[in-house]
């Protein structure tokens, strides 16, 4: 009896796993960094591109194929300018090269102001608004500001980039997030029952993971009829991706699953009266979840990439909707690396938010194994 | 009157593993009844089927396992009813909706590892929830409000109440502090604690059985009586069955009024506790009352242990099958003749060729 009024006044002294699980993501530095970098730019590219992006998607300039305009705070006198400012763009044409050229022309200045009016927009598809969060205050309608230049039909290449990473960001997480529920549920059922349906599951899945990737794309896709409406098209792309990828997590999770199902506590769960159902999704899957959310986070860079080589090929999404990968679909041709390489900004943003989900899911990797060694 | 009073009928079980290396019959036409309201204990080594026995009452056995003679028959008495049907268990799809409602809501079991025994990813309260949630069953809180109960049987339930449920459930099996103790996870609760939250949702849906497979075997001793003298207390006031699968034979001899001695599949001898433990008939069960180390015994004195080892299950003996182990074999019969189950006196039941004309 003494023993358990001591156990009375005991708190329970137990971390809880996701306490150890946040403790051990705290001291990973570069993963913070990632999750941050993430956030950072889901916010900007999904939530709010309207607003970074001076111009509309679609607005047309006269400048096409114009070099981006380097922004200055000392002018041609050497005089120093608190608010930074761009210089007017001339066209020139070089009549040896056949081609068009811009110079810029210090003596129109166009200074950049934060906060202005501009195209009209609705800020997340609601609050209509015309406030860009930076671009040229002028009364000349010549006056614009391309800090990564246009394309060849002069639209300014920094809004489609912000534009672009939309849909490119959301088929990441979306296709991922079809495939984590086609390859758990499946990868649950291979493993719980076992048998003849595991064998069919895993006959299927490695049918999918021995078929040439690129190939079964171009079918899937070439199988989307062209008269769909563009988010039609956007949609089915996303299940195609996520068709032909849930295959590898289907069998991680039916390789945990053939551990779990084992265990004493799905006995007892199922002494209880608990059916096939209840073991496999309530009582096993969420055992698998801490290892499924690693293997999702690190593969969703493979969607994104997936989805911009799909539509650099012109198999995915097609104009008018706009990702990175129909952007860089202008940059496809030797001309435009020799001449419009600022065509290639899209890289830079693509390279940093794979970057930015490997940082993620090594450290959620190592995070979520909280009683490991490293 | 005595007929009405089983719950469980067990008739001539037969239980083979198909496994590559030939057939194991892991359970060997065993024969018996548990009663409601009383203990029955079932002892035996390890791998003499004891655990099988339990599974196939839930009609659970495992995946090479089948039943392949024999029958399990519940007699099924609805909540307030005096009027009993009977339920052939054996003949029921696993799967099916029937034993589903079965397990869990008329017999609950729990296991040996406590340890294990718990999803980790839920809490205490979450697990009792669930099993009440699974057969919609107020549990008992005033013990002979009948009337209330049966009112109640097929509501579903609140959160708010099944959360009082699983409080009020774990206050039952003595945990300390219930209200704090019903958020925490496995791994925050002890193995004594574990085992108590077992007993409870085990208990949540007020079975009319309680299969205990080795309940006690991982704890230590000053839990493990208190976790009986839980068993005991809840037995007494809901009128429950219990099973009691062990092989500690001082556990048994404090909880069962009944018990059978198994080996090898086979059921060696059954009887009352008292005349089992006084008058063993079965070599085998005087052979392991002999190996019960006792206090007050001269030191220096080796420990009575049974010769032999347990025979590979691919090829047992001819005739009795623990012959070759048996301190009164009788060469040329022992070895021959398969003894058959006889009673001797009373309710005393032996399989074993000294108490038979041959």
């Amino acid at each position: 009896m003494a023993k358990s009024s001591a156990k009375q006044q005991r708190k329970p002294v137990g971390q809880s796993y996701w306490a150890l699980v946040w403790w051990k993501f705290k001291k990973n530095k570069l993963a913070i960094v990632g999750g941050l970098l993430l956030a950072l730019m889901y916010f900007s590219f999904v939530g709010i591109p309207e607003f970074i992006a001076p111009y509309e998607l679609e607005r047309r300039s006269e400048y096409t194929e114009a070099r981006p305009q380097t922004i200055r705070f000392i002018d041609q006198e050497g005089k120093f300018h608190l608010r930074p400012f761009v210089y007017g763009l001339e066209r020139k044409v070089d009549v040896a090269a056949r081609r068009r050229s811009y110079v810029e022309d210090p003596n129109r200045i166009y200074e950049i102001h934060f906060f202005v009016q501009g195209d009209p927009y609705k800020l997340f598809g609601l609050i209509p608004t015309d406030i860009h969060l930076y671009g040229t205050w002028s009364e000349d309608p010549a006056a614009s500001v391309f800090i990564m230049g246009t394309d060849s039909l002069g639209r300014d290449y920094f809004s489609r980039i912000m534009y672009g990473g939309r849909l490119s960001l959301m088929i990441g997480l979306i296709g991922q997030f079809l495939t984590l529920i086609l390859g758990s549920v499946l990868g649950a059922i291979s493993g719980y029952y076992g048998g003849t349906v595991d064998v069919v599951i895993q006959r299927v899945t490695e049918f999918l993971a021995a078929f040439p990737n690129i190939p079964l794309f171009m079918a899937l896709a070439a199988a989307i009829p062209a008269f769909w409406s563009p988010i039609l098209v956007y949609f089915m792309l996303t299940v195609i991706l996520a068709f032909v990828q849930w295959g590898g997590l289907a069998r991680q999770v039916r390789g945990l699953i053939l551990s779990l199902r084992e265990r004493e506590y799905v006995l007892a769960a199922k002494s209880f009266g608990a059916e096939d159902s209840r073991l496999m999704f309530r009582h096993l899957l969420p055992g698998t979840m801490s290892h499924v959310i690693v293997i999702a986070t690190l593969a969703i860079p493979g969607m994104i990439l997936a989805e911009t080589a799909l539509s650099w090929l012109g198999l995915g999404l097609r104009a008018p909707l706009t990702s990175w990968g129909v952007l860089l679909q202008e940059s496809m041709t030797v001309y435009a690396i020799r001449f419009a390489p600022w065509l290639l900004w899209t890289i830079p943003f693509l390279l940093l938010v794979i970057l930015a989900y490997n940082m993620l899911g090594d450290g959620l990797r190592d995070a979520l194994d909280p009683y490991g060694a490293r | 009157m005595s007929d009405n009073n089983v719950l469980v009928e067990i008739q001539d079980l037969r239980i083979e593993f198909d496994v590559r290396a030939g057939i194991v019959k892991a359970v060997d036409g065993v024969s018996f009844d548990i009663k409601r309201g009383q203990t029955l204990g079932v002892i035996g080594e390890s791998g003499c089927g004891k655990s099988i026995t339990a599974r196939a009452i839930l009609q659970m056995v495992p995946k090479p396992g089948k039943i392949t003679g024999g029958q399990v028959l519940y007699h099924r008495q609805a909540r307030g009813a005096t009027q009993t049907d009977v339920i052939n268990i054996s003949k029921l799809d696993p799967d099916g909706q029937l034993i589903r409602e079965i397990r869990g809501g008329e017999i609950g079991m729990i296991f040996q590892e406590p340890m294990s025994s718990l999803t980790p990813v839920y809490t205490a309260g979450t697990h009792i929830d669930e099993a009440v949630s699974l057969h919609r069953l107020t549990p008992l809180r005033k013990v002979g409000d009948q009337l209330a109960e049966t009112i109640q049987a097929h509501q579903k339930l609140s959160k708010q109440e099944a959360r009082q449920i699983a409080i009020e459930m774990l206050r039952r099996v003595g945990i300390p502090k219930p209200e704090q103790r019903v958020d925490s996870y496995p791994h925050q609760l002890s193995g004594g604690q574990r085992q108590r939250v077992m007993i409870a949702i085990a208990l949540s849906c007020q079975p009319a059985m309680l299969i205990a497979d080795e309940p006690t075997t991982a704890l230590d001793v000053s839990i493990e009586a208190q976790i009986l003298d839980i068993m005991r207390e809840l037995q007494e006031s809901v009128n429950m069955a219990i099973m009691f699968i062990t092989h500690n034979l001082g556990v048994i001899a404090e909880m069962a009024s009944e018990i059978v001695v198994m080996y090898m599949g086979k059921q060696v001898e059954r009887a009352a506790t008292v005349d089992l433990f006084y008058e063993p008939k079965h070599p085998y069960t005087r052979a392991l009352l002999q190996s019960i180390p006792k206090v007050g015994r001269k030191t220096g004195v080796r420990l009575a242990s049974i010769e032999g080892m347990v025979p590979d299950p691919f090829h047992l003996p001819t005739g009795c099958v623990f012959h070759p182990r048996c301190p009164s074999f009788m060469p040329g019969k022992c070895d021959k003749i398969a003894p058959t189950w006889k009673q001797l006196i009373g309710n005393h039941w032996v399989s074993c060729l000294l108490y038979q004309e041959v």
